[in-house]
Protein backbone atom coordinates (compact mmCIF):
# COMPACT_ATOMS: atom_id res chain seq x y z
CA UNK A 1 0.00 0.00 0.00
CA UNK A 2 2.80 2.56 1.07
CA UNK A 3 4.75 1.22 -2.03
CA UNK A 4 1.99 2.00 -4.34
CA UNK A 5 1.79 5.18 -3.02
CA UNK A 6 5.49 6.47 -2.87
CA UNK A 7 5.26 4.63 -7.07
CA UNK A 8 2.66 7.05 -7.68
CA UNK A 9 3.93 10.27 -6.63
CA UNK A 10 7.40 9.70 -7.75
CA UNK A 11 5.52 9.21 -11.53
CA UNK A 12 3.57 11.96 -10.48
CA UNK A 13 7.01 13.96 -10.19
CA UNK A 14 8.58 12.52 -13.19
CA UNK A 15 5.65 13.72 -15.41
CA UNK A 16 6.06 16.91 -13.59
CA UNK A 17 9.93 17.23 -14.10
CA UNK A 18 9.07 16.12 -18.27
CA UNK A 19 6.31 18.69 -18.03
CA UNK A 20 8.89 21.30 -17.07
CA UNK A 21 11.01 19.95 -19.30
CA UNK A 22 8.91 20.09 -22.59
CA UNK A 23 9.36 16.10 -22.48
CA UNK A 24 5.75 14.78 -22.04
CA UNK A 25 3.81 13.19 -24.94
CA UNK A 26 0.65 15.14 -25.72
CA UNK A 27 -2.12 12.65 -24.09
CA UNK A 28 0.23 13.16 -21.02
CA UNK A 29 0.73 16.42 -20.80
CA UNK A 30 -3.27 17.06 -20.87
CA UNK A 31 -3.32 14.81 -18.02
CA UNK A 32 -1.06 16.73 -15.73
CA UNK A 33 -2.84 19.79 -16.83
CA UNK A 34 -5.68 18.96 -15.63
CA UNK A 35 -4.29 17.94 -12.37
CA UNK A 36 -2.35 21.45 -11.82
CA UNK A 37 -5.46 22.97 -12.26
CA UNK A 38 -7.50 21.57 -9.56
CA UNK A 39 -4.37 20.74 -7.02
CA UNK A 40 -2.46 24.18 -5.89
CA UNK A 41 0.46 22.17 -4.26
CA UNK A 42 1.22 20.64 -7.57
CA UNK A 43 1.54 23.87 -9.70
CA UNK A 44 3.73 25.70 -6.81
CA UNK A 45 5.67 22.58 -7.53
CA UNK A 46 6.21 23.16 -11.02
CA UNK A 47 6.85 26.43 -10.18
CA UNK A 48 9.69 25.44 -8.13
CA UNK A 49 11.05 23.21 -10.57
CA UNK A 50 11.31 25.97 -13.20
CA UNK A 51 13.12 28.07 -10.67
CA UNK A 52 15.49 25.34 -10.38
CA UNK A 53 16.24 25.25 -13.84
CA UNK A 54 16.57 28.93 -14.27
CA UNK A 55 19.01 28.58 -11.22
CA UNK A 56 21.04 26.01 -12.79
CA UNK A 57 21.23 28.23 -16.11
CA UNK A 58 22.20 31.39 -13.62
CA UNK A 59 25.11 29.64 -11.95
CA UNK A 60 26.83 28.67 -15.25
CA UNK A 61 26.56 31.57 -17.77
CA UNK A 62 28.24 31.08 -20.88
CA UNK A 63 29.67 34.49 -21.59
CA UNK A 64 32.06 33.48 -18.66
CA UNK A 65 32.81 30.04 -19.89
CA UNK A 66 33.36 32.00 -23.75
CA UNK A 67 35.93 34.08 -22.17
CA UNK A 68 37.66 31.83 -20.46
CA UNK A 69 37.53 28.98 -23.23
CA UNK A 70 38.63 31.34 -25.81
CA UNK A 71 41.69 32.48 -24.03
CA UNK A 72 42.44 28.63 -23.14
CA UNK A 73 41.95 27.79 -26.87
CA UNK A 74 44.62 30.43 -27.88
CA UNK A 75 47.21 29.34 -25.76
CA UNK A 76 47.14 26.01 -26.21
CA UNK A 77 46.57 26.31 -30.00
CA UNK A 78 49.08 28.49 -30.99
CA UNK A 79 51.06 26.27 -32.42
CA UNK A 80 48.68 25.39 -34.70
CA UNK A 81 47.10 28.75 -34.91
CA UNK A 82 51.25 30.10 -36.07
CA UNK A 83 51.30 26.73 -38.78
CA UNK A 84 48.54 28.13 -40.52
CA UNK A 85 49.53 31.28 -40.55
CA UNK A 86 52.97 30.37 -41.49
CA UNK A 87 51.37 28.08 -43.98
CA UNK A 88 49.31 31.21 -45.36
CA UNK A 89 52.34 33.52 -45.43
CA UNK A 90 54.40 30.86 -47.21
CA UNK A 91 51.87 30.37 -50.04
CA UNK A 92 51.60 34.11 -50.25
CA UNK A 93 55.22 34.16 -50.62
CA UNK A 94 55.13 31.82 -53.38
CA UNK A 95 52.25 33.49 -54.99
CA UNK A 96 53.72 36.61 -55.16
CA UNK A 97 56.87 35.10 -56.23
CA UNK A 98 54.75 33.81 -59.39
CA UNK A 99 53.25 37.27 -60.58
CA UNK A 100 56.80 39.21 -59.37
CA UNK A 101 58.19 36.32 -61.81
CA UNK A 102 55.76 36.60 -64.20
CA UNK A 103 55.84 39.85 -64.51
CA UNK A 104 59.91 40.68 -63.71
CA UNK A 105 62.34 39.55 -65.39
CA UNK A 106 64.80 40.08 -62.51
CA UNK A 107 63.31 38.20 -60.10
CA UNK A 108 65.04 35.59 -61.42
CA UNK A 109 65.32 33.30 -58.41
CA UNK A 110 61.46 33.19 -57.68
CA UNK A 111 60.91 32.41 -61.26
CA UNK A 112 63.23 29.39 -60.75
CA UNK A 113 61.33 27.86 -57.97
CA UNK A 114 58.25 28.52 -59.51
CA UNK A 115 59.05 26.41 -62.48
CA UNK A 116 60.84 23.70 -59.90
CA UNK A 117 64.04 24.70 -61.51
CA UNK A 118 65.63 25.37 -58.03
CA UNK A 119 68.47 23.80 -57.49
CA UNK A 120 67.93 21.34 -54.27
CA UNK A 121 70.52 21.69 -51.64
CA UNK A 122 71.12 18.00 -50.39
CA UNK A 123 73.13 18.85 -47.40
CA UNK A 124 70.68 22.20 -46.40
CA UNK A 125 68.00 21.98 -43.99
CA UNK A 126 65.67 23.64 -42.11
CA UNK A 127 64.00 21.44 -38.99
CA UNK A 128 60.95 23.01 -37.70
CA UNK A 129 59.88 22.88 -34.36
CA UNK A 130 56.53 25.00 -33.31
CA UNK A 131 55.33 22.77 -30.02
CA UNK A 132 56.33 22.28 -26.70
CA UNK A 133 55.84 18.72 -26.23
CA UNK A 134 59.19 17.08 -24.82
CA UNK A 135 59.07 13.92 -27.57
CA UNK A 136 58.79 16.66 -30.38
CA UNK A 137 61.69 18.40 -28.99
CA UNK A 138 63.56 15.24 -28.26
CA UNK A 139 62.80 14.27 -31.80
CA UNK A 140 63.97 17.90 -33.37
CA UNK A 141 67.38 17.07 -31.51
CA UNK A 142 67.96 13.90 -33.03
CA UNK A 143 67.26 14.93 -36.66
CA UNK A 144 69.54 18.06 -36.15
CA UNK A 145 72.39 15.78 -34.71
CA UNK A 146 71.57 12.72 -37.26
CA UNK A 147 71.63 15.35 -40.63
CA UNK A 148 74.85 17.23 -38.83
CA UNK A 149 76.41 14.04 -38.48
CA UNK A 150 75.39 12.71 -42.45
CA UNK A 151 76.71 15.86 -44.13
CA UNK A 152 79.62 16.84 -41.77
CA UNK A 153 82.46 16.11 -44.72
CA UNK A 154 80.35 18.36 -47.11
CA UNK A 155 80.36 21.25 -44.63
CA UNK A 156 76.47 20.71 -44.51
CA UNK A 157 73.99 22.98 -42.46
CA UNK A 158 71.09 22.48 -40.28
CA UNK A 159 68.93 25.17 -38.81
CA UNK A 160 66.45 24.34 -36.33
CA UNK A 161 63.77 26.73 -36.27
CA UNK A 162 61.36 27.64 -33.30
CA UNK A 163 58.47 29.19 -33.36
CA UNK A 164 55.11 29.63 -31.23
CA UNK A 165 55.39 26.89 -28.51
CA UNK A 166 58.63 25.65 -30.04
CA UNK A 167 60.25 28.37 -28.55
CA UNK A 168 60.19 26.93 -25.56
CA UNK A 169 63.21 25.26 -26.68
CA UNK A 170 65.45 27.78 -26.37
CA UNK A 171 64.06 29.52 -23.17
CA UNK A 172 66.33 28.51 -20.62
CA UNK A 173 63.41 28.56 -18.14
CA UNK A 174 61.24 26.31 -20.11
CA UNK A 175 63.52 24.33 -21.68
CA UNK A 176 64.49 20.60 -20.25
CA UNK A 177 67.58 20.51 -23.03
CA UNK A 178 69.93 23.46 -22.12
CA UNK A 179 72.72 21.32 -21.49
CA UNK A 180 71.98 19.14 -24.88
CA UNK A 181 71.92 22.26 -27.41
CA UNK A 182 75.10 23.32 -25.61
CA UNK A 183 76.77 20.18 -26.49
CA UNK A 184 75.21 20.16 -29.84
CA UNK A 185 76.21 23.68 -30.66
CA UNK A 186 79.82 22.64 -29.80
CA UNK A 187 80.25 19.39 -31.28
CA UNK A 188 78.48 20.92 -34.64
CA UNK A 189 79.04 24.33 -35.47
CA UNK A 190 76.73 23.47 -39.08
CA UNK A 191 74.00 23.44 -36.38
CA UNK A 192 72.02 26.61 -35.41
CA UNK A 193 69.05 27.35 -33.38
CA UNK A 194 67.07 30.00 -34.25
CA UNK A 195 64.25 31.82 -32.62
CA UNK A 196 60.99 33.55 -34.03
CA UNK A 197 61.26 37.32 -33.20
CA UNK A 198 57.94 37.95 -33.71
CA UNK A 199 56.56 34.94 -31.10
CA UNK A 200 59.25 36.58 -28.77
CA UNK A 201 57.60 40.04 -29.05
CA UNK A 202 54.14 38.23 -28.53
CA UNK A 203 55.44 36.52 -25.14
CA UNK A 204 56.89 39.82 -23.73
CA UNK A 205 53.61 41.80 -24.38
CA UNK A 206 52.25 38.36 -22.46
CA UNK A 207 53.85 38.89 -19.34
CA UNK A 208 56.09 36.15 -20.55
CA UNK A 209 59.64 37.15 -21.65
CA UNK A 210 61.61 34.76 -23.38
CA UNK A 211 64.80 33.66 -21.69
CA UNK A 212 67.01 33.07 -24.81
CA UNK A 213 70.32 30.63 -24.30
CA UNK A 214 73.28 31.93 -25.35
CA UNK A 215 73.54 29.90 -28.31
CA UNK A 216 70.19 30.86 -30.03
CA UNK A 217 69.53 33.47 -33.08
CA UNK A 218 67.09 35.14 -33.15
CA UNK A 219 65.20 35.94 -36.47
CA UNK A 220 62.33 39.10 -37.28
CA UNK A 221 60.16 36.00 -38.36
CA UNK A 222 60.56 32.29 -38.50
CA UNK A 223 58.43 32.03 -41.12
CA UNK A 224 59.88 34.53 -43.70
CA UNK A 225 62.72 32.91 -42.58
CA UNK A 226 61.76 29.41 -43.24
CA UNK A 227 60.29 30.81 -46.91
CA UNK A 228 63.71 32.61 -47.97
CA UNK A 229 65.45 29.64 -47.38
CA UNK A 230 62.94 27.57 -49.59
CA UNK A 231 63.49 29.51 -52.16
CA UNK A 232 67.24 28.87 -51.85
CA UNK A 233 66.64 25.08 -52.02
CA UNK A 234 67.23 24.30 -48.44
CA UNK A 235 65.03 21.15 -47.63
CA UNK A 236 62.43 21.48 -44.99
CA UNK A 237 61.71 19.24 -42.43
CA UNK A 238 58.13 20.17 -39.85
CA UNK A 239 58.52 17.74 -36.44
CA UNK B 1 38.52 17.22 -51.22
CA UNK B 2 35.46 16.94 -49.65
CA UNK B 3 37.17 15.22 -46.71
CA UNK B 4 38.97 18.15 -45.97
CA UNK B 5 35.95 20.53 -45.89
CA UNK B 6 34.23 18.46 -43.79
CA UNK B 7 37.26 18.19 -41.30
CA UNK B 8 37.61 21.81 -41.40
CA UNK B 9 34.14 22.21 -41.01
CA UNK B 10 34.28 20.02 -38.33
CA UNK B 11 37.31 21.94 -36.59
CA UNK B 12 34.68 25.08 -37.42
CA UNK B 13 31.60 23.79 -35.33
CA UNK B 14 33.85 21.81 -32.90
CA UNK B 15 35.90 25.39 -31.90
CA UNK B 16 32.40 27.17 -31.66
CA UNK B 17 31.00 24.76 -29.16
CA UNK B 18 34.04 24.99 -27.18
CA UNK B 19 32.43 27.01 -24.47
CA UNK B 20 29.82 25.15 -23.80
CA UNK B 21 31.94 21.78 -23.63
CA UNK B 22 34.01 23.86 -21.16
CA UNK B 23 31.06 24.94 -19.13
CA UNK B 24 29.33 21.12 -18.94
CA UNK B 25 32.69 20.01 -18.25
CA UNK B 26 33.50 22.55 -15.48
CA UNK B 27 29.73 22.27 -13.88
CA UNK B 28 30.54 18.20 -13.72
CA UNK B 29 34.56 18.64 -11.62
CA UNK B 30 34.25 22.09 -10.44
CA UNK B 31 37.66 22.19 -11.58
CA UNK B 32 38.84 24.75 -14.07
CA UNK B 33 42.17 23.11 -15.52
CA UNK B 34 40.56 19.66 -15.31
CA UNK B 35 37.40 20.85 -16.94
CA UNK B 36 39.99 22.63 -19.78
CA UNK B 37 42.15 19.32 -19.76
CA UNK B 38 38.86 17.36 -20.28
CA UNK B 39 37.79 19.44 -23.17
CA UNK B 40 41.07 19.60 -24.74
CA UNK B 41 41.02 15.75 -24.82
CA UNK B 42 37.56 15.59 -26.27
CA UNK B 43 38.21 17.52 -29.02
CA UNK B 44 41.17 15.52 -29.93
CA UNK B 45 39.26 12.49 -29.62
CA UNK B 46 36.22 13.87 -32.03
CA UNK B 47 38.85 15.19 -34.69
CA UNK B 48 40.28 11.68 -34.57
CA UNK B 49 37.06 10.01 -34.99
CA UNK B 50 35.91 12.42 -36.81
CA UNK B 51 34.64 9.40 -39.34
CA UNK B 52 32.24 8.73 -36.58
CA UNK B 53 29.99 11.46 -37.54
CA UNK B 54 27.64 11.01 -39.88
CA UNK B 55 25.17 13.95 -39.09
CA UNK B 56 25.66 17.36 -38.05
CA UNK B 57 22.61 17.80 -36.38
CA UNK B 58 24.03 15.13 -33.68
CA UNK B 59 27.07 16.84 -33.01
CA UNK B 60 26.10 17.92 -29.68
CA UNK B 61 25.13 14.99 -27.96
CA UNK B 62 27.71 13.25 -29.90
CA UNK B 63 30.64 15.72 -28.25
CA UNK B 64 28.47 15.26 -24.81
CA UNK B 65 29.10 11.49 -24.99
CA UNK B 66 32.50 11.42 -25.92
CA UNK B 67 33.17 14.34 -23.27
CA UNK B 68 31.38 11.98 -20.60
CA UNK B 69 33.87 9.04 -21.74
CA UNK B 70 36.87 11.08 -20.72
CA UNK B 71 35.08 12.14 -17.90
CA UNK B 72 34.71 8.60 -16.71
CA UNK B 73 38.51 7.23 -17.81
CA UNK B 74 39.29 9.73 -16.05
CA UNK B 75 37.58 9.00 -12.83
CA UNK B 76 38.49 5.45 -13.40
CA UNK B 77 41.77 6.53 -13.68
CA UNK B 78 42.54 8.96 -10.59
CA UNK B 79 44.04 7.18 -7.50
CA UNK B 80 41.72 8.34 -3.93
CA UNK B 81 43.16 11.59 -3.16
CA UNK B 82 42.13 14.66 -0.89
CA UNK B 83 43.63 17.96 -2.15
CA UNK B 84 44.12 20.14 0.63
CA UNK B 85 43.20 23.34 -1.13
CA UNK B 86 39.21 21.58 -1.11
CA UNK B 87 39.46 21.39 2.45
CA UNK B 88 37.37 24.07 4.48
CA UNK B 89 38.83 25.35 7.28
CA UNK B 90 36.31 25.43 10.12
CA UNK B 91 34.68 28.97 10.48
CA UNK B 92 31.09 29.71 10.36
CA UNK B 93 31.19 33.04 11.17
CA UNK B 94 34.00 34.96 9.12
CA UNK B 95 32.84 37.85 7.09
CA UNK B 96 34.21 35.26 3.80
CA UNK B 97 31.65 33.03 4.60
CA UNK B 98 28.64 35.31 5.07
CA UNK B 99 29.73 37.19 2.00
CA UNK B 100 29.89 33.72 -0.08
CA UNK B 101 26.49 32.77 1.25
CA UNK B 102 24.96 35.79 -0.11
CA UNK B 103 26.19 35.37 -3.29
CA UNK B 104 23.25 33.29 -5.19
CA UNK B 105 25.36 32.04 -8.20
CA UNK B 106 28.08 30.46 -5.37
CA UNK B 107 25.59 28.77 -3.64
CA UNK B 108 23.76 26.80 -6.55
CA UNK B 109 27.45 25.63 -8.02
CA UNK B 110 28.31 24.58 -4.58
CA UNK B 111 24.57 22.77 -4.00
CA UNK B 112 25.47 21.58 -7.76
CA UNK B 113 29.19 20.40 -6.48
CA UNK B 114 27.49 18.47 -3.57
CA UNK B 115 24.93 16.04 -5.78
CA UNK B 116 25.97 13.17 -6.46
CA UNK B 117 27.88 12.46 -9.51
CA UNK B 118 25.36 11.02 -12.02
CA UNK B 119 22.75 13.32 -10.68
CA UNK B 120 24.67 16.50 -11.41
CA UNK B 121 25.84 15.10 -14.41
CA UNK B 122 22.12 14.47 -15.95
CA UNK B 123 20.92 18.03 -14.63
CA UNK B 124 23.83 19.55 -16.17
CA UNK B 125 23.17 18.19 -19.52
CA UNK B 126 18.95 18.67 -18.75
CA UNK B 127 18.77 21.73 -17.47
CA UNK B 128 21.92 23.56 -18.49
CA UNK B 129 22.22 22.09 -22.18
CA UNK B 130 18.81 21.48 -22.89
CA UNK B 131 19.05 18.21 -24.10
CA UNK B 132 16.42 16.25 -24.27
CA UNK B 133 15.71 13.40 -22.15
CA UNK B 134 16.57 10.78 -25.18
CA UNK B 135 19.64 12.36 -25.89
CA UNK B 136 20.63 12.63 -22.29
CA UNK B 137 19.92 8.93 -22.21
CA UNK B 138 22.01 8.05 -25.17
CA UNK B 139 25.10 10.80 -23.80
CA UNK B 140 25.33 8.94 -20.86
CA UNK B 141 24.34 5.07 -21.40
CA UNK B 142 21.78 4.52 -18.82
CA UNK B 143 18.20 3.77 -19.82
CA UNK B 144 15.70 6.90 -20.13
CA UNK B 145 13.81 5.68 -16.78
CA UNK B 146 17.31 6.10 -15.06
CA UNK B 147 17.55 9.72 -16.72
CA UNK B 148 14.16 10.78 -14.99
CA UNK B 149 14.64 9.17 -11.52
CA UNK B 150 17.94 10.93 -11.15
CA UNK B 151 16.94 14.52 -12.44
CA UNK B 152 14.09 14.11 -9.77
CA UNK B 153 16.57 13.32 -7.20
CA UNK B 154 18.84 16.01 -8.34
CA UNK B 155 16.40 18.76 -8.48
CA UNK B 156 14.36 18.00 -5.15
CA UNK B 157 17.99 17.98 -3.27
CA UNK B 158 18.56 21.51 -5.08
CA UNK B 159 15.15 22.69 -4.43
CA UNK B 160 15.80 21.97 -0.08
CA UNK B 161 19.12 23.73 -0.56
CA UNK B 162 18.39 26.22 -2.64
CA UNK B 163 14.73 27.41 -2.59
CA UNK B 164 14.91 28.73 1.25
CA UNK B 165 17.71 31.25 0.28
CA UNK B 166 15.62 32.64 -2.87
CA UNK B 167 13.03 33.32 -0.38
CA UNK B 168 14.86 34.79 1.94
CA UNK B 169 15.90 37.33 -0.39
CA UNK B 170 12.68 38.01 -2.11
CA UNK B 171 11.82 38.88 1.73
CA UNK B 172 14.36 41.11 2.14
CA UNK B 173 13.82 43.37 -1.23
CA UNK B 174 10.23 43.62 -0.19
CA UNK B 175 10.70 44.71 3.46
CA UNK B 176 13.23 46.85 1.94
CA UNK B 177 10.67 48.57 -0.49
CA UNK B 178 8.30 48.67 2.41
CA UNK B 179 10.83 51.13 4.20
CA UNK B 180 11.17 53.60 1.33
CA UNK B 181 7.29 53.51 0.97
CA UNK B 182 6.96 54.40 4.62
CA UNK B 183 9.89 56.89 4.58
CA UNK B 184 7.67 58.66 1.62
CA UNK B 185 4.68 58.94 3.22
Amino acid sequence: MENNKTNQETKIQNMLNALADGQLPVHEREEILSMLDKDPQLSSEVCEIYRIKDLVKTAYPLHEFKQKSSKNFFTKHAGSLKIASAFFAFILTLASGFYIANNHTESLVKTQIVNQQVAIQKDKYIVFLSSSQPEKMTQVLYKAETLAQEHQASNGQVYVVTSAEGLDLLDKSLSPFEQKIALLSQQYPSIKFIACNNTMYRRKKEGKPVNLMANAQVVPSAVDFVATHLLKGWQYISI
Amino acid sequence: MFKLLYKRKLERKIAEFRPRLYRLAYAWCSDAMLADDLVQETITKALKKHNQLKDFSVLNAWLFKILNNCWMHYLRSKKPSLDIDNIELISHHCPEKKFNQLHLVDRVRKAIEMLPLNQRQVITLIDLEENSYNEASDILGIPIGTVMSRLNRARSQLKNKLIGIELANTTKKTNHLKRLVNNGK
